[in-house]
């Protein structure tokens, strides 16, 4: 198989086309700049994890649905059957672990924000005193 | 040449890219001459691993299928558990990675059975390169054994058991040299001999018909197609979203929706259901037929060593859109010029208006991506660049 970079059609110039468009839109105002951040806060980077307290609730309610393609309607209301008859022991545990998940995300940020302004002081403290290494102690907690 | 494909999971009615291609290159070599078995377990769905199919010894296609039951049922517990702790951004240990392969499928008969298999074949090929049937089947007998890993840039890709299992073989063969760059980089100077060998493809007969299946799914309107598992880890959901966002907000008064054929649950965002028009798994011919009746194949996945869709795409006469930060659909689209690449919802929606409004390049770059798919990756090419790979890395 060869590796020639000479591609058949220029694709590249077309996507240039379209980045150039975008931009002349985007400074236009041309986009629904709501819709796209609510999908930048969901989607964007792709491989970024949502937000800690996003995740943090268990949801005990999930689509039902079933691969069968003969009674799939009978399993889908066996599962609904299932999943009331069960509801009085799950959902207490579930809020239990909500409110655990919750609470530890709350901690996690106050922890971020402490050292934020923990590493914020010793860079300012540092800056003020060129050469002079920082006090071992650290600056005081805010 | 007496050839053995190791798969977790074999059959026509089983979706996925993998197993598409172990079906496809096993079937063209039988048709072509050679001896080929296929070792494989009872299974059909990766999530389940319940043995649904029965164990034993028959011939489909002209190759002989030997299925062996699961012997280790997954523990979906402990797999929460393990995937819960990934999610969370922590590494697992060696004992942890073990357990997580352990859970993709054991069968002891099929890994009992690699040895005989050696001894009567001329060469084992194992596929994908996460599961337990080629993690614990390579080391039966290595000097036999090449891999086609399918490679994603992915945790699995650095658990070191599996790293292990990829410096073991006689050789890898890769889908394609995005593929093959990123094992190189995961794998460094301890990578085994290796060559891109590739999917095939042939012309399809008789040519898709987007006006057939218009004519029996009338009202349509404008169409994406996408093809494959409708799950988050190919993007599905970001595909809907950004036909949402093209046809709700941007071009309103040209909006398209979503024709999707595969398995998965096609579940998308709330704002994005009404769009999506769910056609389950179908034919082979009737997703080409979608995919000739469509605007462009959308393929938003970051997951692909090859990309089964949006080559079929070009023989449908489609275009494709795939996403910038896939290395593997972007060097297709780039080097193929069968489409282009976007990062975002606004230029999602500006490659739609363009294939939207401008038939002329529309039709040119699915021509481009045609001669490119059957140039590199036509059966005659594929077929002797493994045949010739299989004879370099596995001698007698």
């Amino acid at each position: 198989m060869t590796e020639s970079p000479e591609p058949r059609f220029d694709a590249a110039a077309v996507v240039a086309e379209i980045k150039a468009t975008v931009a002349r839109r985007r400074a236009a105002g041309d986009y629904p700049q709501d819709l796209l951040d609510r999908l930048e806060a969901e989607f964007a980077p792709i491989d970024a994890e949502p937000p800690l307290e996003a995740q943090a609730p268990l949801e005990t309610v999930r689509p039902l649905v079933s691969g069968r393609r003969l009674g799939g309607r009978g399993v889908v209301f066996a599962k609904r059957l299932i999943r009331r008859s069960v509801a009085w022991y799950v959902r207490p545990v579930t809020e239990d672990q909500t409110r655990f998940n919750f609470g530890v995300v709350r901690r996690i940020y106050d922890l971020e924000a402490r050292v934020a302004r923990l590493e914020a002081a010793q860079r300012g403290g540092a800056d003020q005193r060129p050469g002079v290494p920082p006090s071992s102690s650290g600056p005081e907690e805010a | 040449m007496r050839l053995g494909f190791i798969v977790p999971r074999y059959g026509r009615d089983i979706v996925g890219g993998v197993e598409t291609l172990v079906r496809d290159q096993a079937e063209h070599l039988a048709a072509a001459g050679h001896h080929v078995e296929v070792l494989t377990t009872c299974a059909r769905s990766h999530y389940t691993w319940r043995n649904e199919l029965p164990a034993g010894t028959r011939v489909i296609e002209g190759v002989t299928v030997h299925r062996f039951t699961v012997t280790r049922p997954r523990d979906h517990g402990l797999m929460a558990n393990l995937h819960a702790r990934m999610d969370a951004g922590f590494d697992l240990d060696a004992e942890g990675q073990r357990v997580w392969v352990e859970n993709t499928g054991y069968s002891d008969d099929l890994l009992g059975a690699i040895a005989p298999a050696a001894d009567r074949l001329d060469a084992l090929l194992f596929a994908p390169y996460l599961f337990a049937s080629t993690v614990f089947g390579v080391a039966v007998r290595p000097e036999r054994s090449i891999v086609i890993p399918c490679l994603h840039d992915e945790v699995y890709a650095r658990f070191g058991v599996i790293q292990d299992a990829l410096r073991a073989p006689a050789g890898l063969m890769f889908n394609s040299p995005a593929e093959m760059r990123l094992a190189e980089r995961l794998l460094g100077a301890s990578l085994p001999e290796h060559q891109v060998v590739g999917c095939g493809f042939a012309e399809p007969s008789p040519a898709p018909s987007g006006e057939a299946w218009r004519s029996r799914h009338r009202g349509q309107g404008d169409l994406i197609a996408y093809a494959g598992r409708r799950e988050r880890a190919k993007n599905f959901p970001l595909l809907a979203s950004w036909v949402a966002a093209h046809s709700v907000a941007i071009a309103a008064a040209r909006p398209v929706r979503l024709a999707t054929v595969g398995s998965g649950p096609a579940e998308a965002p709330a704002f994005a259901r009404e769009l999506v028009l769910d056609l389950g798994v179908v034919s082979q011919e009737e997703k080409l037929e979608v995919m000739a009746a469509s605007l462009a194949v959308g393929q938003l996945s970051l997951n692909e060593s090859f990309s089964y869709a949006i080559a079929e795409g070009w023989l449908s006469g489609t275009p494709a859109i795939v996403h910038a930060g896939c290395a593997v659909t972007r060097e297709h689209c780039q080097r193929g010029g069968g489409g282009v690449w976007v990062e975002s919802a606004e230029e999602f929606s500006e490659a739609v208006s363009l294939f939207q409004n401008d038939a002329a390049i529309r039709a040119r770059m699915a021509a481009s991506g045609r001669e490119y798919i059957l140039d590199e990756y036509g059966w005659p090419a594929v077929l002797s660049r493994l045949l010739s790979a299989v004879e370099r890395m596995v001698r007698r």
